[in-house]
């Protein structure tokens, strides 16, 4: 959705038209408990499988394309970002031509000038729709399919959980002192000042804070370096103090819980020049009932303004990578006040976002369950009244934390990159709104 | 003796393109517009649509040559092959491709300012095309303009028609049209920059252009992203092109 050239034009066209009803209906639809966003379930029984990878040829789009559903939808949407209804009866040709210079390109190299009907086309239905989808949400939203299989770990992840891997970091590990050290150096290479809270104990709390780069607005982020101690190591198939990547996913103990959360988080700051104002709040022990951070986290937590609070990581479902949209507004008495409709906005973001993955969404209207965790969560409780609180990382149901063969899938990692640069720019308009 | 002048001949290094009139018979003229004709008719009919919305959206064609017999006949007109052979300076040439261009009355699209070398997977920048017109040419019915001189300018990526200009600056002032009259060709460098207008007259603007290498010439797949006739081309890179899909023709005469 976001260009088109003359030697790819026909695959440019045919992405960017998938891509529109993909945004389009994620910005669309709403979807309640239960329910999953799949924009491609307003399609046929026949068309489903192919809309999801972008396979649908031109003449079946154009039948997509003259339904009222579809119609509604891409105008209504149209209307949101602020711009005019498309005419249809010009769509309608412009696929019309579209197709024929492909067929004659196919039977008798015939054509237009050099992809002039793709681009035609294009020009009418992702021209400034995708302009004004990036200009909303960021250049990622509208860009091609992408893959959930085969896909590599990047090195710059890969590296720095290896790393991180190797701080045993457990109750009993001893190694907390240097990975608050490398984690340090990471987050001040990231322009962050760091400030170590209860400096004076084997596992202080971090808080690292970095102004806005080019975006206003606050998000508040909150990991930890901590792990759980390994249990009986016959039980893993992997080495769980080695990283492995295997099956599109990276074992090891600690990658779900938390170190590969944090290690994508570092790489994706790397790539993401643009940012609000960020507060990063790393802990060191999550796992062991939280003492310091309890004690520390309400003052702390207290003095921050922030337009979003983003917690350790966020979950999808194993089985067909729907992505669990964990979001809820902070309500009285750690109550759960509905997201409302500016917050709405941002979940359709990602879900458009994230239907580039061929996986749809889900919201449900609460936290990270933490009760497992000895005496809660210090972040969750903390959070002030009216916050808006996200839980989004890489982790999926087969994550396993705190178990043998703990893993994270390897697909995740551009996901929440992308994910990350969506609620930048989310962030950046609501508070630019609010001034 | 040889159908160019030496005049001609140093004009067309120094400008990069070159008019001959009269290279093509009124007779058959009518007969390759009659051969047109006939051909979009079928072509229409082999895509299950009529011949107006048909030739109101696709424009051009290649491989014309390979369907339809009087094509074929001209693209082997030894008086074309013999004055692109003089102007390569080589003995025999080799046919590319060719390629039908119909601008419908009020009609058609600006081609960007490009050079077809680029955008070719051939290695020597030793072609030339011959650009015959079917139709009178006039500027307002989308004749050709060339920079002339811009073809000894080094090589340059291709241009991509949808979304880039070329930007000549204060130089678009030298840029040439070049009307013809119908039966006259074209010749004009693989490295002459050239663009043409859409067709603002009530009368169509056809074109059959045939694209000559210097026989010698050989495959090299890096230079184009991709061509219609790099599949099919069957010899390594490196090597002079397959006889079958581009045939040699006779050369120069002597002068």
């Amino acid at each position: 959705m976001n260009q088109i050239e003359m030697y790819s034009s026909s695959n440019d066209l045919k992405h960017g038209l998938h891509r529109a009803l993909a945004v389009a209906h994620a910005l669309t639809h709403l979807w309640g408990p239960g329910e999953t966003q799949r924009w491609w379930s307003v399609l046929g029984d026949a068309e489903r499988e192919l809309a999801r990878e972008h396979r649908l040829g031109l003449e079946a789009l154009a039948e997509v394309y003259w339904r009222d559903e579809a119609r509604g939808m891409l105008d209504d949407a149209r209307v949101g970002l602020g711009l005019a209804p498309l005419s249809h009866d010009d769509i309608q040709y412009a696929f019309r031509a579209a197709i024929i210079s492909g067929r004659a390109h196919r039977t008798h190299l015939g054509r237009d000038v050099y992809g002039a009907s793709n681009k035609r086309l294009w020009d009418l239905v992702c021209a400034d729709f995708g302009r004004a989808v990036i200009e909303r949400y960021g250049r990622s939203l509208g860009e091609g399919p992408r893959s959930r299989s085969d896909v590599r770990a990047p090195s710059s992840v890969v590296d720095r959980l290896r790393e991180l891997m190797r701080f045993n970091t457990s109750r009993a590990g001893g190694c907390h002192t240097r990975c608050v050290e490398w984690l340090e150096r990471q987050l001040r290479a990231l322009g962050f000042d760091v400030a170590r809270l209860a400096a004076s104990t084997a596992h202080p709390v971090l808080v690292a804070r970095r102004p806005a780069r080019g975006l206003t607005g606050h998000v508040v982020l909150y990991g930890h370096y901590d792990v759980t101690a390994l249990g009986p190591t016959h039980r893993w198939t992997h080495p769980p103090e080695e990283l492995t990547e295997t099956e599109g996913r990276l074992f090891g103990r600690g990658v779900a819980d938390d170190k590969g959360p944090l290690a994508v988080r570092i790489a994706a700051l790397h790539d993401l020049t643009a940012a609000p104002a960020l507060t990063w709040i790393i802990q060191g022990e999550e796992e062991t009932g939280s003492p310091i951070a309890h004690a520390v986290l309400p003052d702390v937590m207290a003095s921050l303004q922030a337009e979003l609070w983003l917690d350790e990581t966020g979950y999808h479902d194993h089985e067909d990578g729907t992505l669990r949209l964990l979001a809820r507004t902070i309500g009285p008495d750690d109550t759960s006040a509905p997201v409302g409709r500016e917050y709405e906005d941002l979940l359709r973001g990602l879900a458009g976002l994230a239907s580039r993955w061929g996986v749809g969404a889900r919201h449900e209207q609460r936290g990270l369950n933490k009760n497992v965790v000895e005496g809660g969560c210090p972040f969750n409780r903390n959070l002030p009244l009216g916050a808006r609180y996200v839980a989004l990382g890489v982790n999926d149901s087969r994550a396993r934390i705190h178990a043998p063969d703990e893993s994270i899938p390897t697909w995740t990692i551009e996901l929440h990159r992308a994910e990350l640069d969506v609620v930048f720019r989310w962030v950046d308009r609501v508070a630019r709104e609010s001034m | 003796m040889a159908e160019l002048s030496t005049k001609q001949v140093e004009r067309f290094r120094r400008d990069g393109h070159l008019v001959v009139d009269d290279v093509v018979s009124d007779v058959q003229v009518t007969r390759l517009r009659a051969a047109f004709e006939a051909q979009a008719a079928q072509w229409a009919a082999e895509i299950a649509t009529t011949v107006e919305e048909y030739l109101s959206i696709v424009s051009q064609w290649m491989n014309v040559w390979e369907r339809n017999t009087a094509f074929a006949e001209q693209l082997r007109d030894p008086r074309a092959a013999a004055i692109a052979a003089e102007l390569l300076d080589c003995d025999r040439v080799r046919v590319f491709h060719d390629h039908l261009i119909a601008k419908p009355p009020h009609g058609g699209a600006t081609i960007p300012w490009h050079r077809d070398l680029p955008n070719w997977p051939v290695a020597e920048a030793r072609a030339v095309s011959c650009w015959l017109a079917l139709d009178d040419a006039p500027i307002e019915a989308g004749a050709l303009w060339f920079m002339p001189g811009a073809h000894t300018e080094p090589i340059t990526r291709s241009i991509d028609f949808l979304s880039e200009q070329k930007a000549w600056g204060s130089r678009e002032a030298d840029a040439v049209a070049v009307p013809v009259r119908a039966g006259s060709t074209i010749f004009h460098h693989c490295l002459s920059w050239h663009t043409s207008p859409p067709n603002r007259s009530s009368r169509w603007r056809r074109a059959y252009i045939t694209v000559y290498l210097d026989a010698t010439c050989t495959f090299d797949p890096s230079r184009a992203r991709w061509h219609p006739m790099t599949g099919r081309v069957t010899v390594a890179p490196g090597a002079v092109f397959n006889e079958d899909a581009f045939p040699v023709l006779g050369g120069r005469r002597p002068r």
